[in-house]
């Protein structure tokens, strides 16, 4: 509450200058200081929310029951390689396995592509990987400077992916892209499977804290590398059947890696309880 | 009038780390090569702010204290992914974060299960006391917050972190943790205004 008339006349100034230091950071200016001085509402406020206020001791006993159980288990520990490593290592990881997948199946998808097609895909795909290889990296680790929301990135690469498409390849009439498509779906959902699982397992290498946002991410990742080998190895290269049934792959991993990762919670939560 | 020296102090403790980062970069590197000291060492540093963090208006003492022992071995698993580069405080409370959450929803599955089989009074609002300091009133007010607006408050003031720390405490973005602050200040302000109000009608 304001003390005298001059001081509450200028709280609403103080909070403007206030907003300005929360935006700018830095000191704070002589006449709030010297209105923070005079006003007590201003003070109350300013002094609580701005100011640091912890216990300076813990409950007795507390420390000394988690120091214990800490210790019981404490053992050297190697820290996880930078950002950057962890991206390389993944990206490295994903293109092995998509180029045995591409060599295994046969490379039937690449031979009909023309050049521009080629390289169109193959810079959308790769740049979509070291994206996800990137946000892989930054789940594994907890307090990691997250540039980019996975929703973003997902929009970015399906709009991406439906312009080049859209663009690059030609396209065959409605009967034609529903026929027949589901089985390079089938099969994509098949190659995920594997790959969501090689992906989950270096990630838990971390500390990833949200299982419902690990999941989506193990998801996109293994539908990406799905898709990448469809698109390599598939001979029917039409932009419908290209949206729908390999696009599509993505799409269902990634809901699948969401469910997932939301009912690892669950039962977490469950088991937490007992 | 100007403030004087302890005053001003007390009013830059947003900047004013109570912490030494360096320190505890160190106590961390130190604790990831299993040095006893070094684990007591943070502990001792650490708890009182993540029990001050934890703390809720609906947990008991005993409610906090065991949350903050179930932070403390969730760092402990995940002490391998600290790097000695990054700063200590952000990557400590996404980790408090977390323990938060699983601990609210914890015991919102529990509460709606009791409901399910014997009728509980609603929870009120902690009622307002002649004697109340404006600090408790602050606190009371703090409850009133939207969790995002709250978390980012206790981040700020408990911890003392910045902007960009907070943000990647919450793995969020600095604009959107400036939002949510500036929102919460403005909320404060309206319900510290209302009280004001309320009282000079009294």
């Amino acid at each position: 509450m304001a003390s005298d008339a001059k001081a509450r006349l200028e709280c609403s100034e103080a909070d403007r200058l206030a907003d300005q230091l929360l935006e700018r950071g830095g000191e704070p200016p002589e006449e709030l200081a010297d209105h923070v001085a005079r006003c007590e509402r201003c003070r109350g406020l300013y002094n609580w929310v701005l100011g640091p206020e912890m216990p300076d001791e813990m409950p007795n006993g507390v420390s000394e029951r988690i120091s214990a159980e800490v210790k019981r288990s404490l053992e050297p520990v190697k820290p996880l390689p930078s950002t950057g490593r962890l991206t390389a290592r993944f990206v490295g990881i994903f293109g092995f396995l998509a180029a045995v997948m591409v060599a295994f199946f046969g490379p039937g998808g690449a031979q009909r592509m023309s050049v521009v097609q080629l390289a169109g895909v193959a810079v959308l795909l790769l740049a979509a990987a070291g994206l996800l290889a990137v946000f892989l990296s930054w789940q594994m680790v907890p307090g990691s400077r997250q540039r980019i929301p996975l929703s973003w990135l997902v929009s970015a690469f399906a709009a991406g992916f439906s312009t080049v498409v859209a663009v690059l390849f030609p396209w065959e009439r409605l009967p034609e892209i529903l026929r027949a498509g589901w089985v390079c779906t089938y099969h994509g959902a098949v190659i995920a499977l594997p790959v969501g699982v090689v992906t989950l397992g270096l990630a838990l290498r971390g500390a990833p804290l949200s299982y419902r946002v690990l999941g989506a991410t193990v998801g996109a990742v293994a539908g990406l590398l799905s898709l990448t080998v469809l698109q390599f190895t598939c001979e029917n290269q039409h932009a419908g059947h290209l949206l729908i049934w390999h696009g599509g792959v993505l799409a269902l991993s990634l809901a699948a890696g969401y469910l997932c990762g939301w009912a690892a919670e669950q039962i977490t939560l469950r088991a937490r309880r007992r | 009038m100007k403030l004087k020296p302890p005053e001003r102090e007390r009013y830059r403790g947003r900047r004013r780390r109570t912490l030494d980062e360096e320190a505890l970069r160190e106590l961390m590197v130190r604790y990831q090569q299993a040095d006893p000291d070094a684990a007591d060492e943070l502990i001792r540093r650490l708890s009182p702010m993540l029990f001050g963090f934890l703390s809720g208006p609906t947990h008991s003492r005993a409610d906090t204290e065991d949350l903050v022992q179930d932070c403390w071995l969730r760092i402990h698993k995940s002490r391998h992914t600290y790097r000695a580069a990054e700063p200590v405080l952000p990557w400590i409370f996404a980790i408090a974060r977390h323990t938060s959450l699983d601990g609210y929803r914890r015991r919102s599955r529990v509460d709606s299960r009791e409901i399910k089989t014997e009728r509980l009074p609603e929870r009120t609002e902690m009622p307002e006391l002649p004697g109340m300091s404006l600090k408790d009133e602050l606190g009371r007010y703090l409850n009133q917050l939207p969790e995002s607006q709250k978390e980012v408050i206790l981040l700020l003031k408990v911890s003392g972190m910045s902007l960009e720390e907070v943000a990647r405490a919450t793995s969020s973005t600095v604009g959107a943790v400036k939002q949510k602050a500036h929102r919460a200040y403005e909320k404060l302000r309206r319900l510290l205004g209302e009280h004001d109000g309320f009282r000079r009608k009294g």
